[in-house]
Order: C-alpha cells, then sequence, then structure tokens
C-alpha cells in the first residue's frame, strides 16, 4: 500500500509537469487523465473506493474525454497554437509561485504523524458517503445541482449564438 | 494456497474470455449468413476437416499476427501503438467483479467463483468502460487521418451521452435491491416473490432492462449504433489506419465486449448464475416437492446456467447487429438525450413512489 | 495498512501538484491548457480533503471531494463553450488576445 501511494504520486507529479510543459494540447490532456487515474489510486490507498470509482468514472472518463473531444473539434494546427513566450513577468510569478509551494510544504512538514490504522472496515463505502450527502450536506448537494443547472443554461446561451 | 486459487481464477476467466470472443467471430458470420440465407464460412480446414467453419477464428488469428504492422507516415508513433491496447485492457479487467457462481466446495475449503467482490461493484464497471473511449479517441486522432479523426470524435461523443444514460437506467434498481455491489444483487434476486415467482432483475425492473439493453449495444459501437466505425461513411473509422494484431485488438476488444455486455445483462435482470427454486443443497419446489443435489454438482449447475444465460445475450446482440440498419448521427444524440434519458429519470421518480407507497 | 505514510506526504503531493497547476495558470497561453491547469488545482485540493479524511477517520471531507468533481464539471463545461467561442471569434485559442469586452 505504502509503495503504491509513493509509485502513484512521482507518477502524478510526472504527468502532472506533463500537462504544462506540452506545446500540443492534446498531449496535455492524455496527461491530465493519467494525472487524475494516479490520483485515484491514492484515493483507494486512503480508502476511498467510492470516490476514486467517482474519480475515474466522471473526471477521467467524462470530463477529459470533453477535453479531448473539444481539442478534436478546434483542431489546431500548428500555427494557431499560441507562441508561448518567456516575459519578465512570467519570471517573476514562477519565482512567487515556487515560494508558495515552498512555504505550503513546510506547513505541511509539521504534520509528522503516521495516519492511523483503520479499524473501521465501512470507511469509504458507498452507503456510508450516501447517507452523509443526504442528511449532513444536503444544503450543499441542491446549491451544487443549480451550480450545475446554471452551467448548463449558460453553456447553451453561449454556444448557441449565431456569430455573423 | 489461497494466492495460487486466485491466479487460478484469474486465469480461467481471461482464458475463458479470449476464447468467447474469438468463437464469437464466428458466431457472427455463421449467424449472419444464416440471416441472409448463405452457408457461411466454411472452407479453412485441417485434413480435410473443416468442422463448421470453427477453425475460421484460428485462421484469422494467424492471418493478423503474419501481417506488416504499418505505422502511416505523420502519425505519432506511440499513441497510435498503445491505443489498441488502451481499448483492450478496460474489458478485460471489467470482468473481475462479475460473480460467475455462488461458491465451490472442494473438501474443506469454500472457493468464491468471483475474483473480486468490491464494494463499490458495478460503480467499478462503470469507471473502466468509461475509459474504454480513450483506446477509441487515441487510435482515432493519433492516426492523422481525417476519417479516423471524425470516426474518434464521433466516438467521444457517442460514448459520452450513452455513459449518463447507461448510469441512470440502472439507479432504479438499485433503490429496489438497495445495494450495488454485484454479489448481493444477484442474492438477492434468488428470492421469491409470494413463494413462487423468483425475484428476478427483469420483473422488477423492466423499463431499465430494455433502456440498459439499447444504451449497452450504443456503448459498444456495433450496428446499429456503429457511427464511429460507419464504413459507408467514414471509411471505418478510428481503426481506418490500423493493421495486423493491432487492428485485430481493437476487433478483439469489440467481441470481448459482447460478452462483458451479456454477462452484465445476466448479472443485473436474469438472476446472475441463479436457479429458480435451486438452494445449497438441492430443488425446493414452491409445490413441496425436494430434489437433493450435492454441493458441487449445484455449483456446477450455476455456471452452467451462467453460462447458458451469456451465451443467449451474445446471441441476441450479433442478431441485432444484423437486423438493423444504422441510425444517423443526429438520430443517435437525439435518442440518447431526449428518449432514453428522460425515461430513465421517470423510472426512477416512479420506482421511488412506488417503494415509498409499499414501505 | 497505510500506517506507515505520514500525513505530510500527502500534504506535500498535494502542494506540488497545486503549485503545477498555478504554474500552468500563470504561464501558459493556450486557453485550453488554463482549463487543464485549474483541474489540477481542483485536485490537489480534493487530495488533501481525502488526506485529512484519513487522518481524522471522519468521512465529511469525501463529500467534499465529490462537490468538487461536480463543480469541475461545471467549470470544464463553460470553460470549454469560451474555448470554442474563441476560437469561433478570434481563430486562436490563445488568452492574452481575447481582451476585448464585448465579442
Amino acid at each position: 500500500m505504502q509503495i503504491a501511494f509513493y509509485i502513484a504520486a512521482s507518477l502524478s507529479v510526472l504527468s502532472a509537469l506533463v500537462v504544462i510543459s506540452r506545446r500540443n494540447p492534446m498531449h496535455s490532456a492524455l496527461g491530465l487523465a493519467l494525472v487524475l487515474v494516479n490520483v485515484a489510486v491514492i484515493f483507494v490507498v486512503l480508502g476511498g473506493h467510492f470516490l476514486a470509482a467517482m474519480q475515474i468514472l466522471i473526471y477521467a472518463g467524462a470530463i477529459v474525454v470533453l477535453f479531448v473531444f473539444i481539442v478534436m473539434l478546434l483542431n489546431l494546427p500548428d500555427s494557431a497554437l499560441p507562441r508561448e513566450r518567456i516575459t519578465s513577468t512570467k519570471i517573476l510569478s514562477f519565482g512567487l509561485i515556487l515560494f508558495l509551494v515552498w512555504k505550503l510544504i513546510q506547513a505541511a512538514g509539521r504534520r509528522v504523524e503516521d495516519l492511523p490504522v483503520l479499524n473501521d472496515p465501512s470507511f469509504g463505502e458507498v452507503e456510508r458517503v450516501g447517507e452523509l450527502l443526504f442528511t449532513d450536506s444536503v444544503l450543499l448537494f441542491e446549491l451544487v445541482s443549480f451550480l450545475l443547472l446554471g452551467a448548463i443554461v449558460g453553456i447553451i446561451a453561449l454556444v448557441k449564438r449565431r456569430v455573423a | 494456497m489461497d494466492f495460487l486459487i486466485e491466479v487460478i481464477k484469474v486465469f480461467v476467466v481471461a482464458i475463458m474470455l479470449l476464447n468467447m470472443a474469438a468463437i464469437l467471430t464466428w458466431v457472427e458470420r455463421k449467424e449472419s449468413a444464416l440471416v441472409q440465407d448463405r452457408v457461411g464460412p466454411n472452407r479453412a480446414s485441417i485434413f480435410g476437416m473443416s468442422l463448421i467453419g470453427l477453425l475460421h477464428p484460428v485462421a484469422d488469428a494467424i492471418k493478423m499476427i503474419m501481417k506488416e504492422d504499418f505505422v502511416p507516415q505523420h502519425a505519432n508513433r506511440f499513441l497510435f501503438k498503445i491505443a489498441p491496447a488502451l481499448a483492450v485492457f478496460p474489458v478485460f479487467v471489467v470482468f473481475a467483479v462479475i460473480p460467475f457462481g455462488d461458491v465451490l466446495q472442494i473438501g474443506e475449503r469454500v472457493i468464491k467463483l468471483q475474483i473480486a467482490d468490491l464494494n463499490v461493484g458495478i460503480l467499478y464497471i462503470f469507471a473502466l468502460s468509461s475509459l474504454a473511449v480513450y483506446g477509441v479517441i487515441i487510435g482515432g486522432w493519433a492516426s492523422n487521418n481525417k476519417y479516423s479523426l471524425l470516426g474518434g470524435m464521433r466516438a467521444a461523443s457517442q460514448m459520452i451521452s450513452y455513459e449518463v444514460c447507461m448510469g441512470v437506467t440502472l439507479v432504479g434498481l438499485f433503490m429496489i435491491f438497495g445495494t450495488v455491489e454485484l454479489d448481493d444483487l444477484v442474492r438477492y434476486q434468488g428470492e421469491l416473490i409470494g413463494g413462487w415467482i423468483p425475484k428476478w432483475g427483469i420483473l422488477v425492473q423492466p423499463i431499465s432492462f430494455f433502456l440498459f439493453l439499447a444504451t449497452a449495444m450504443a456503448e459498444n459501437k456495433r450496428i446499429p449504433f456503429d457511427l464511429p466505425e460507419g464504413d459507408s461513411e467514414i471509411v471505418a473509422g478510428y481503426h481506418l489506419e490500423y493493421s495486423g494484431f493491432r487492428f485485430g485488438m481493437f476487433f478483439l476488444g469489440e467481441y470481448a465486449e459482447i460478452v462483458v455486455i451479456s454477462a452484465l445483462v445476466t448479472t443485473l435482470f436474469f438472476g446472475g448464475w441463479q436457479i429458480p427454486y435451486l438452494y445449497g443443497n438441492g430443488f425446493h419446489f414452491p409445490w413441496g416437492a425436494e430434489l437433493a443435489i450435492v454441493p458441487w454438482a449445484v455449483s456446477l449447475l450455476q455456471v452452467g446456467s451462467f453460462s447458458i444465460k451469456v451465451l443467449f445475450f451474445c446471441w441476441l446482440l450479433v442478431l441485432t447487429r444484423w437486423t438493423f440498419p444504422r441510425f444517423r448521427y443526429d438520430q443517435v444524440m437525439r435518442m440518447g438525450w431526449k428518449m432514453i434519458l428522460p425515461l430513465a429519470l421517470a423510472n426512477i421518480v416512479v420506482t421511488g413512489i412506488v417503494l415509498l407507497i409499499f414501505n | 495498512m497505510t500506517g506507515s505514510i505520514p500525513l505530510s506526504h500527502i500534504l506535500t503531493l498535494s502542494a506540488v501538484l497545486f503549485g503545477i497547476g498555478v504554474c500552468g495558470f500563470m504561464v501558459r497561453r493556450n486557453a485550453l491548457i488554463v482549463l487543464m491547469s485549474i483541474e489540477l488545482m481542483l485536485n490537489a485540493a480534493s487530495l488533501s480533503f481525502m488526506g485529512a479524511s484519513r487522518f481524522l477517520l471522519d468521512m465529511s471531507g469525501h463529500v467534499y471531494v465529490l462537490i468538487i468533481i461536480t463543480v469541475a464539471a461545471a467549470e470544464a463545461g463553460v470553460g470549454l463553450a469560451i474555448a470554442v467561442l474563441l476560437r469561433r471569434v478570434l481563430g486562436t485559442v490563445n488568452v492574452d488576445e481575447a481582451k476585448e469586452l464585448k465579442g
């Protein structure tokens, strides 16, 4: 289990680097799919079997497929891809991001305790997540459904418009 | 020893699936011949024995292995080469959670006839089959051919649309049985309604069954839903540029998927390995008669019942392919979003109301 | 089974993924890759939710991860619709060129 975590962690970081470094958006999208699958593996290690299934089903199976579909739909030739230039602002922001990550890692380093032993066999099971979702978090659940409805209406309003 | 048993189970299931897929290619040709009033394949032979054409899958396999493995110019070599493997892999691992029998008792040892009993059960199947689309899309994109690209795009949109429906159609079933674990689902289907009628999924959720069968066919990308291939419109779609065994893997994946879908339909709606009135120690008929059977024979009967149901649905799916014409692209989309999805949602509402009234 | 993974390692992984996401968001000019970087950041967030949930043996983190996935779906849908419009109107997906308020 421990080794699975470290393998998945390093693979996810490597594929995340692929996402942001490739010029071709198709390679980035496939890298993103790899990140998501590896994160799902980490979810399994952390006992979230249901969430791992959801991560692959919705994230890798639908959202990233949507990305890939749009990349294929736009079918951008190499000349239409934006030219990535290195500017001083980019170098500055890169430095700031490094500082941010360094601070985050420092903060994370304070919790060196190991994860507690899992005695509860029902941890992360479908029934438990469902129960929480429809009792304690029911308001959140309803709000998110409104968000989705809004997103659907927004997308249709955006794309349906005829451009002269 | 436990580990050895697990390994043997995995091997048996994988080999059965591969062989079934190969034999289905023969079934497909013979059945198409039957439908079109022809004789069908009967030429491949060893020492003059053609075995009603059963040697054709072997001949096909040899032909595909011997062919040149061609990669088109300007294709993305790496992605082009891994795409067939990505298309086949999910289909094979899905079978891990399908129970093909109850338990087999050898001496003291009780062996569960299912490779992995996961709590997420059917969600695992959905998750992995949603990854199957990557093989098709990558194959279509990496070939660097406009017809392949069109095929890949069609596959992406069709499979996302029907995946939504596939999940929603089954919710009614889960509401009634209260679980998503496949082993439990099959066990609950062994119960009897009023002591006579087996509580199979098809009897409690008939609409769900028909909708699921339609969406499963669409996921399988065969006629009437073979838009991604569409030989007469976009030549052969996503596997246009493939040759040799890489094409063979797409082909194999398609037939293995037929077996998986049949197994899934059997498990969810036709009681899986259940035989009505058969319990661990023999038949107990509702009119009082009893017939004692030794446990190992019971296990054998159950595996046999599962296999026969699966074979029946394989036959049905192949027959469907040779009976219907292909849909148009907009018809497929309209059917998915405007007919199957609303019907499935209505089914959930009705099931919920009925459950509320009766509980 | 998982007793030997310290919480700090999970949080560090989350921080690194988040950093890579921010980096892609700030540095890249391709709208599609900018959207993918947002997905990376959301994933980093759900990873630390899962880690904390496992550490405290409290499952409410799982609900939040589910919500994050839903939000990501909505975000990806709207973002990709905008990307398609950008390509239609401007002929490019460069976010630097989309500087007019009216399109």
